[in-house]
């Protein structure tokens, strides 16, 4: 899986490939406009991560020439502004997600995956972990073929584990991802520890392996 | 003014009188014969006087009509041929009050009519000077600061008018120069401090899977990313203040509050489970108000996401909408200790709170933005927070 990372600030550029080369995927990287706009013509990318916000031109106006050369391009705009109207234009422009600085590493990473998926396998694709199948099209979640329910925020926390596997999550990570902005649980993370506890009891019902281990007693891993 | 017409009207009856008795004198002078004419002129010879004159007012009885008439009387005490003689001569001062009358009915007539013209030439001429002023005057009441432009006065062709439209048009240009230069800067300095931000984040993120890294320094680099999340939020939450201040959120739409709520409620479900908080609610029917959707889910998130934050185990969260209000009642065993200062920004009833410290008072600028009056209230173990919504 080939991702082009396009972004001015060469710090966030290093550490964004450094955790991507980690997840399995191989990295380009430009940090200007021109330098982004060769690229995009002469290459072929799965994912494009872009900073609107570059010096030397306005981003928006990539997705264009991304979406022109290959329309399966995943674009993920990345934004300093929380701004709605750079949102939708670039939605409208064909771009596929957005994300406003700062974000988790590992947040990104499951946009990407959920591009992905949607994109090559038009969201019919199964996940499988071992004994674990997740139809992401239906949001359904088998165990050795039994199917098993969940809530709405206990999938989407399997997903976020899965997809994210052999990393730490942190309590605060896990917050973001279920609830984003719309609930500040800075002083309620007991929240996180019981979804969290739910969903291991409900896994532990149908395996006899606890793939979620808590690290330190502060973050989770997923891991075999 | 009647005083002064009498008095001139005395003295000219006097003058005459005067007159008449020098006349009168003469007359005596060359014929000595008196003739009285009642009650006009009567003459009659006295002893021993000395001369004087002196003029009077009288009343005489008018025979043919039988009544009290006014007259200026002059009683004059003469010497003529060796005799003293007493001439009273007397003028009706009928005539003299009906003119008085006459004058002062014209007089005030005339005042009238000019008073009445002077009046509507003096609305007319105000009105037609006053029409560019009270013009402006709306114009500048109009003005705000989130326009573009400064405001655009019509010429009035009056000097005072003209200076004065000349420094305001200075003034509100100024005003919205600085103006938005301070926004741009607090906007620059909000939105650049997103990007260092997301570098440490990501460093962090990394570094945080080290495998060689030891419990301390874990410990050490979660409490920085804490840190970091809440610099983030705390950052991401005024840039939503000075935006709801700004009146970006300015498209406004008929609003079906049950149905955001409902939505929000189905959105906090798991939450609201996981905590075994139990949810009550009252409708009323079909209420919809006037306001920007995004502002209006804000609200209601932050209100609720409020009273599931601050509720007690096992509580309840009661939300009542009646015809033109909302109230939102959540279980909390403690007092806030600073109710005035629920809304301001950064107020925290717990000091070892982690959290940022903005919700309500996102809260509280939205209600005034939409100029909705909210309060609070502890009614027995319960925070309420009400809204009135302006219908």
């Amino acid at each position: 899986m080939k991702i082009l990372i396009i972004e001015d600030e060469s710090e966030l550029l290093t550490e964004i490939s450094l955790f991507l080369n980690d997840a399995g995927f191989t990295c380009e990287l430009a940090n200007q406009f021109q330098v982004a706009l060769e690229k995009i013509s002469l290459y072929e990318y799965d994912i494009i991560l872009l900073d609107i916000g570059l010096p030397d031109g306005n981003g928006l106006e990539l997705i264009n020439s991304i979406k022109r050369k290959d329309r399966r391009t995943g674009v993920i705009i990345i934004s300093a502004k929380d701004s709605l109207n750079d949102k939708i234009s670039g939605l409208d422009l064909g771009a596929d997600d957005y994300i406003t600085k700062p974000f988790q590493l590992s947040e990104l990473n499951s946009r990407i995956k959920a591009i992905l998926r949607r994109q090559r396998f038009e969201g019919t694709e199964l996940l499988q972990f071992n004994e674990i199948t997740i139809s992401t099209d239906q949001k359904t979640v088998m165990i050795s073929g039994v199917p098993i329910v969940l809530t709405k925020k206990e999938y989407d926390l399997l997903l976020f584990f899965l997809v994210n596997r052999n990393r730490l999550l942190t309590k605060e990570t896990i917050a973001e991802h279920l609830w984003g902005d719309n609930i500040d649980l800075a002083d309620n993370f007991d929240f996180i520890y019981t979804h969290i506890n739910n969903l291991r009891k409900k896994i532990l019902l149908h395996s006899s392996n606890d793939y979620i281990k808590t690290v330190y007693g502060m973050g989770y891993k997923f891991m075999e | 003014m009647f005083v002064i017409i009498t008095h001139v009207v005395n003295q000219e009856l006097d003058e005459e009188l005067t007159g008449i008795s020098h006349r009168i004198s003469k007359m005596l002078t060359a014929s000595n014969e008196t003739n009285n004419i009642e009650p006009f002129l009567r003459i009659y010879r006295v002893k021993n006087a000395t001369e004087s004159s002196s003029f009077s007012d009288t009343l005489v009885r008018n025979e043919a009509e039988n009544e009290m008439e006014e007259f200026r009387q002059l009683t004059v005490t003469k010497k003529i041929n060796s005799a003293y003689y007493k001439i009273v001569i007397r003028e009706s001062k009928l005539e003299s009050k009906d003119l008085i009358e006459t004058l002062a009915g014209i007089t005030l007539l005339a005042i009238l009519f000019l008073t009445t013209t002077l009046i509507f030439i003096n609305k007319k001429v105000a009105n037609s000077i006053w029409k560019p002023f009270f013009k402006n005057l709306k114009i500048i009441g109009k003005f705000s600061v989130a326009e573009q432009s400064s405001v655009n006065l019509e010429q009035t062709g009056i000097t005072e008018f003209d200076t004065l439209n000349d420094v305001l048009t200075r003034l509100t240009g100024q005003i919205i120069s600085d103006f938005q230069n301070l926004k741009q800067f607090s906007e620059n300095a909000s939105h650049e401090i997103q990007t260092p931000l997301a570098i440490i984040s990501a460093k962090l993120e990394n570094l945080q899977n080290d495998p060689s890294l030891t419990e301390k320094q874990f410990t050490i680099i979660r409490s920085i990313q804490n840190s970091v999340l809440r610099l983030s939020k705390l950052n991401q939450g005024l840039i939503l203040l000075s935006k709801i201040e700004n009146n970006q959120f300015f498209e406004v739409e008929p609003i079906n509050l049950q149905k955001i709520i409902q939505g929000k409620l189905a959105e906090f479900q798991e939450l609201l489970e996981l905590q075994k908080i139990t949810v009550e609610t009252q409708w009323s029917d079909d209420f919809t108000i006037k306001s920007n959707l995004m502002l209006a889910e804000l609200l209601i998130n932050n209100l609720i996401s409020n009273s599931i934050n601050h509720n007690s185990p096992d509580g309840l969260i009661r939300i009542i909408q009646k015809e033109n209000s909302l109230e939102i009642y959540n279980t909390g065993r403690t007092e806030i200790m600073h109710p005035e200062r629920l809304f301001s920004r950064f107020y925290k009833e717990n000091v070892s709170s982690k959290s940022v410290g903005l919700g309500l008072a996102i809260v509280h600028k939205i209600c005034e933005m939409q100029k909705w009056q909210i309060s609070y209230a502890r009614l027995d173990d319960s925070h309420c927070f009400r809204i009135v919504f302006n219908a």
